[in-house]
């Protein structure tokens, strides 16, 4: 059965806190992104809708898209993305 | 999110290490060496992508390189053929080497392509050839020849700088040069490039906000950032923020030249000699079957077991889990040393100031409407 490599034990520990911290004054909890997509809904609303609408509009043109025409060959960014 | 999928949905091949280019941010720590992969490599793979394929609608093959047409017409196709009929074959490629053949070779094949530029010529300036002169001249020129055939194209633009007033500027260069699809990296510390990718909030959450207007204002092409966000910001809206990512992790198998496999981050592949942990490999397909090295990863061991232990921080710690379904391994270990760390500058540039980007920009919206 193939094996990945094992860590080295000599390695620093890992930071206790983001490298750079300055970033991180907005809100970091769960609640609070919650909230603040909810208070940003009347700006959203229009952007969620010509989302959808143009994603409807190209699956008529070019048909349901192929999971890596959508992320290409880039990776693994968003490569978690749903089918 | 959790586990690994018995079938992956696409798998990444190596078709040679070599580029023509020399980029100043390329990971790739072999690119000056044409190391071909041996027909032998990919039939050996392709037995168990082709048992894949016979069981799921869909399957991909991505030719990534080095510069995958750098191996040559002939040389691809033999790879190639060592597949099924019906698998989809992508590829990302710098451009520079498509010409007439080259587009016949994709129209025959029925390929997708992805290019690499990175806006007009003063932007794509740190696209060069190993004798450091520009590459966009040669770009545009396979562009053209995609163009005179009709065949669409993705692009993969590489953002070294983001800021306010790039962002506006890149989307209408991108609508102008013709792409169906475009994808924004922020340059990453990854591999051989060492170079910070440190940014300030500001700069990174302004430069998405504008991009989220310039698509607004004339959605002509995807914009695979701006709209993934926007499907994760719409069920947040309905309080379904945590049903968005797949039920169990896509492991992304990359096949490096030589035959050995590397999951869930390709930037692994290739490291020789990566401090502390020898390779990245979890096996070579010319001596292990594809989809017993794939299954192995349900069994954790080594940096594999180390890198779902920071997934699972991340799970426990960042509210933009949902989002992004946690820190890539090749970032954590390039950045940090180690794949047990959580939050990493490629996170914040990404995923965390992206989302925060929309929202501004949607807040901003709002308060106009």
């Amino acid at each position: 059965m193939p094996e990945a490599a094992a860590p080295p034990t000599d390695r620093p520990a890992p930071p206790t806190a983001p490298a750079t911290g300055g970033d991180r004054e907005q809100a970091t909890d769960a609640a609070s992104l919650a909230a603040r997509v909810q208070a940003a809904a009347s700006g959203l609303t229009p952007l969620v809708a010509q989302a959808e609408s143009v994603r409807a509009e190209r699956a008529r043109a070019y048909g349901t898209p192929r999971w890596t025409d959508v992320f290409t060959t880039q990776f693994t960014e968003f490569s978690n993305r749903p089918r | 999110m959790r586990g690994v999928v018995d079938i992956p949905s696409y798998v990444l091949m190596q078709p040679t290490t070599l580029c023509n280019l020399d980029c100043a941010y390329c990971y790739l720590p072999h690119r000056a060496m044409d190391r071909r992969m041996p027909v032998r490599v990919a039939r050996a793979a392709a037995e168990t992508i082709n048992a894949w394929a016979n069981r799921v609608e869909r399957f991909s093959v991505v030719w990534h390189g080095g510069e995958p047409l750098a191996a040559g017409r002939e040389h691809l196709g033999a790879l190639m053929g060592t597949f099924r009929d019906g698998i989809e074959h992508h590829v990302q490629t710098n451009a520079t080497l498509i010409d007439d053949q080259w587009c016949e070779f994709f129209l025959a094949h029925d390929m997708e392509i992805g290019i690499s530029v990175d806006g007009p010529a003063e932007l794509t300036a740190q696209r060069v050839d190993r004798r450091g002169r520009p590459a966009y001249d040669r770009i545009i020129r396979g562009v053209d020849a995609l163009r005179r055939h009709s065949i669409r194209f993705a692009v993969i633009c590489v953002v070294s700088d983001p800021q306010p007033g790039l962002g506006r500027r890149l989307y209408e260069y991108f609508g102008e040069l013709g792409c169906y699809w475009l994808g924004i990296n922020i340059e990453e510390r990854e591999g051989v490039n060492t170079r910070d990718n440190a940014r300030t909030a500001e700069a990174v959450q302004g430069f998405w906000s504008e991009l989220t207007a310039a698509w607004r204002g004339d959605p002509r092409m995807e914009l695979r950032e701006i709209e993934w966000s926007l499907h994760y910001l719409a069920a947040a809206l309905r309080g379904e923020e945590d049903t968005v990512l797949p039920r169990q992790r896509d492991p992304v198998p990359t096949i490096a030249h030589d035959g050995r496999v590397v999951l869930f981050s390709p930037e692994l592949a290739g490291f020789d000699a990566a401090p502390g942990y020898g390779d990245f490999a979890l096996g070579n397909v010319l001596a292990t079957p594809l989809d017993e090295i794939v299954a192995a990863a349900k069994s954790p061991t080594g940096w594999v077991a180390e890198y779902f232990a920071g997934v699972e921080a991340c799970r426990a710690s960042c509210p933009y889990f949902g989002f992004c379904g946690g820190a890539h391994a090749s970032n954590r270990y390039f950045e940090y040393g180690r794949f047990d760390v959580t939050e990493t500058e490629h996170c914040r540039n990404t995923k965390i100031h992206l989302l925060e980007g929309v929202l501004q920009h949607a807040r901003s919206s709002g308060a106009t409407n």
